[in-house]
């Protein structure tokens, strides 16, 4: 039901008035086609919000806990094949005894078809908790033998493969991609969920939004970014934004704000959000589209970000340092995959892999000429990281 | 990644100056820009202390790869002499070069390639046995450059005659003389692509380095990476490498002689002490031939911190003076009194702290290598 400018200017008074007297004040109601964007993410109807992803904040939780697993594969001590699996499939509804929590909600069917087809987590998890009994036994890490790397900053170890790639960063940042990037770019941004054929006027069955919102919303709880994020986010809150979020962060700030990606996706998201309730779609396309080229932004410059480290650790002598740093690089090229509107090639993404970051993938075959190409195809497939390419 | 927030510091030292009667002496902020041409000192640091070490480095592994020639072409007493003479001499250029370890150096990972200690050599015999690796691959570092030149120069046979039977035809000579001869075309190859990185005829990182881009000391500055690299020098690979981790003080007091930089040639202290000799005129803004220009300790004088300025001054000298109380072959020196070896480890580390902390502090630069990720 549409209200006249009349009414709603009326109403609007009415408001104001009252305003004084109560707390919250709902001027923008259902149907109003008028919405500003507001300045963070959150939308109301009558009165209540309108946002929720409570699923998409469950999966984010889980993967939090299957690092904080992984890591005492790190520390030495062995991992079971079947607890990851437990964990990625939400055996039982909590994870097979080993999640905080309970939830009808899984990773694992979540996964990017292709990665499930080819059971790719599944065999990481094997590998994993093989190579972690070399780990338990004290085994330093060299080319041809899994087992623990010593970070040298902090005299840490971490636990790699026989090719020198960190499994708890191949799992946590492979699952960012299969999953939580997989599925904002391979469906919730997609038609099937906002596009013009969705229901956008009748309330999902007992919910206060429209299928419509409610997938928007999905894909900005993947996002994993508090309400009020922004650019130059302060250090006191920098612990809010987690795992894509945290990255976009990671990358927001360099050079006085050049890249400046928490804000541009963050407005994408409320626009788009703001289209919707105004069935607006010429403006949800234009925002769809920025978030799709600023998310993969994202992955390509935290690459760079993560090839200027190791080129950094190399040099300073520290190998631990710089294979945790490579391990993160690989799997931010990885997830540069998962958009089907991708502007890298897979032909790129896997010269990169199994080329640039060592022959064969086997980082202690990597040279700073392959490191170099790496970055240099980045930069050229993304322009955008050209000025900042030193700074990242 | 970390945000710089230092603001609050030279706001604080400007109350202080506006309640302090005059002529007090306050250590300055690194912002008092006004009274000290950093542009001049970052000029000076450029074109006439890291300019000339790359080209230095270059004309020495020119010529250590024509000797290197010379002997494939006839290995006898001389030809090894003046082989094992270019080296030495390429070693010694490189201690001055290596301050310089960011920008070119660090994208051509020329550090870890031309200096990684103790040589394994295990894997230069099997590479020498295979004829397949790359030597500019992370796991061949320690089969590769300088030490691993060493030890094909002194250390693959019991004594001289036995080492040039091994290099002579017939006893698996050519794959001998081939990986002698790769090796000096990487160290070639990679001291005159660094070098061809800094010229204007080639990347004009030297450019880059002086814009008005990279002024202030922010993470990327010229000034702040400059600094990094030179404490990073500094603290791990003079303080630590060539003497701390050698003489046991990083591993629980157990002694590794073998660690030494040059422990097949014998000269490590040698070079220790002429690393040394350049990270002290490195700070005084002084080039090989003693010129004394702008640098970072008249950035320390203009910004009111003479003291600490002395003080630097003086622990470098007293760490001078313990380094020339150690011998070579300092693994010998190791092995039979390690107590001069220990005392140069704390006098370096004294100069550690100093530059680390202090004169960081007050330049406004911030150490980042140390900077971990936190995941």
């Amino acid at each position: 039901m549409r209200l006249s400018k009349f009414l709603s200017t009326t109403s609007f008074f009415t408001c104001l008035l009252v305003s004084f007297a109560f707390v919250s004040c709902d001027v923008l109601s259902s149907g109003d086609d008028n919405l500003q964007p507001p300045d963070t993410y959150e939308f109301t109807r009558d009165g209540a919000s309108s946002v929720a992803y409570p699923g998409q904040t469950d999966r984010l939780n889980m993967l939090g806990e299957m690092d904080a697993y992984l890591g005492r594969g790190d520390d030495g001590q062995t991992l079971s094949e079947q607890v990851l699996l437990d964990m990625y499939t939400n055996a039982g509804g909590d994870g097979g005894g080993n999640f905080s929590f309970t939830s009808d909600r899984q990773l694992a069917n979540k996964t990017f078809a292709p990665d499930r087809d080819e059971q790719l987590f599944e065999n990481l998890f094997a590998d994993a908790a093989a190579a972690s009994q070399n780990g338990a036994n004290g085994v330093t890490a060299s080319d041809g033998t899994a087992g623990l790397l010593v970070r040298e900053n902090s005299g840490n170890t971490i636990l790699v493969d026989e090719k020198g790639r960190e499994f708890g960063q191949l799992i946590e940042k492979g699952l960012m991609g299969a999953v939580f990037y997989n599925q904002i770019f391979n469906v919730y941004l997609t038609d099937a969920r906002i596009g013009p054929d969705v229901e956008n006027e009748d309330l999902a069955e007992g919910a206060n939004y429209t299928p419509k919102e409610h997938h928007f919303d999905e894909a900005f709880g993947y996002w994993g970014v508090p309400v009020d994020f922004q650019s130059d986010w302060p250090e006191d809150r920098e612990d809010e934004p987690r795992f894509w979020g945290h990255y976009s962060d990671v990358v927001d700030n360099v050079r006085d704000g050049m890249l400046g990606t928490n804000s541009t996706i963050m407005d994408a998201f409320i626009r788009g959000r703001t289209a919707i309730v105004n069935k607006d779609e010429a403006a949800l396309d234009e925002q769809v589209d920025i978030l799709y080229e600023q998310l993969e932004l994202v992955a390509a410059a935290t690459a760079v970000h993560y090839i200027n480290d190791t080129l950094g650790h190399l040099s300073a002598g520290n190998t631990g340092e710089a294979f945790h740093t490579l391990s993160e690089a690989w799997a931010f090229v990885n997830a540069l995959k998962y958009s089907p509107r991708r502007a890298i090639t897979v032909d790129q993404i896997e010269t990169i892999q199994n080329s640039r970051f060592g022959q064969n993938g086997n980082f202690w075959k990597v040279t700073a000429d392959g490191l170099n190409q790496a970055k240099s195809t980045l930069l050229n497939v993304y322009p955008d990281l050209e000025p900042v390419q030193d700074e990242l | 990644m970390h945000r710089l927030k230092h603001f609050a510091l030279p706001l604080l030292l400007l109350l202080a100056f506006a309640v302090l009667p005059a002529g007090c002496d306050l250590a300055g902020s690194g912002e008092s820009e006004s009274d000290f041409d950093r542009a001049a000192m970052l000029r000076n640091y450029g074109e006439n202390l890291a300019l000339p070490a790359f080209e230095a480095l270059k004309t020495e592994a020119d010529e250590l790869q024509a000797a290197a020639a010379a002997f494939s072409g006839e290995q006898n007493a001389s030809s090894l002499a003046d082989l094992r003479e270019e080296l030495k001499h390429a070693r010694l250029a490189w201690q001055h070069a290596s301050l310089y370890s960011f920008g070119p150096a660090e994208m051509r990972l020329l550090r870890p390639s031309l200096n990684t200690y103790p040589v394994d050599t295990a894997q230069v015999e099997e590479n020498i046995a295979s004829g397949e690796y790359d030597l500019g691959a992370v796991g061949q570092r320690d089969a590769a450059g300088f030490p691993a030149m060493g030890y094909m120069l002194y250390g693959l046979e019991e004594d001289d005659a036995a080492l040039l039977e091994r290099y002579r035809a017939g006893n698996g000579g050519e794959e001998a003389l081939q990986y002698l001869s790769d090796l000096a075309n990487q160290i070639q190859s990679l001291a005159g692509a660094t070098l061809a990185d800094w010229q204007g005829s080639g990347g004009d990182y030297l450019g880059t380095f002086l814009s008005e881009e990279r002024a202030g000391t922010d993470k990327g500055s010229s000034l702040g990476m400059m600094f990094n690299a030179y404490v990073l020098h500094f603290e791990r690979f003079l303080r630590s490498g060539k003497i701390g981790i050698p003489s046991g003080v990083l591993s629980a007091g157990v002694p590794r002689p073998r660690a030494t930089e040059a422990y097949y040639g014998g000269y490590s202290a040698e070079l220790a002490l002429a690393n040394l000799r350049a990270v002290r005129r490195f700070f005084r803004g002084e080039d090989t031939e003693g010129i004394d220009g702008p640098g970072l300790r008249d950035n320390l004088q203009a910004a009111g911190a003479d003291e600490l300025a002395s003080e630097i001054e003086a622990k470098m000298q007293e760490a001078e003076n313990a380094l020339q109380g150690v011998s070579d072959p300092l693994s010998a020196q190791i092995e039979n009194d390690n107590e001069p070896v220990l005392d140069a480890f704390t006098r370096l580390q004294d100069v550690v702290s100093l530059v680390k902390a202090d004169m960081a502090s007050v330049l406004g630069v911030t150490i980042t290598y140390q900077d971990n990720d936190g995941d």
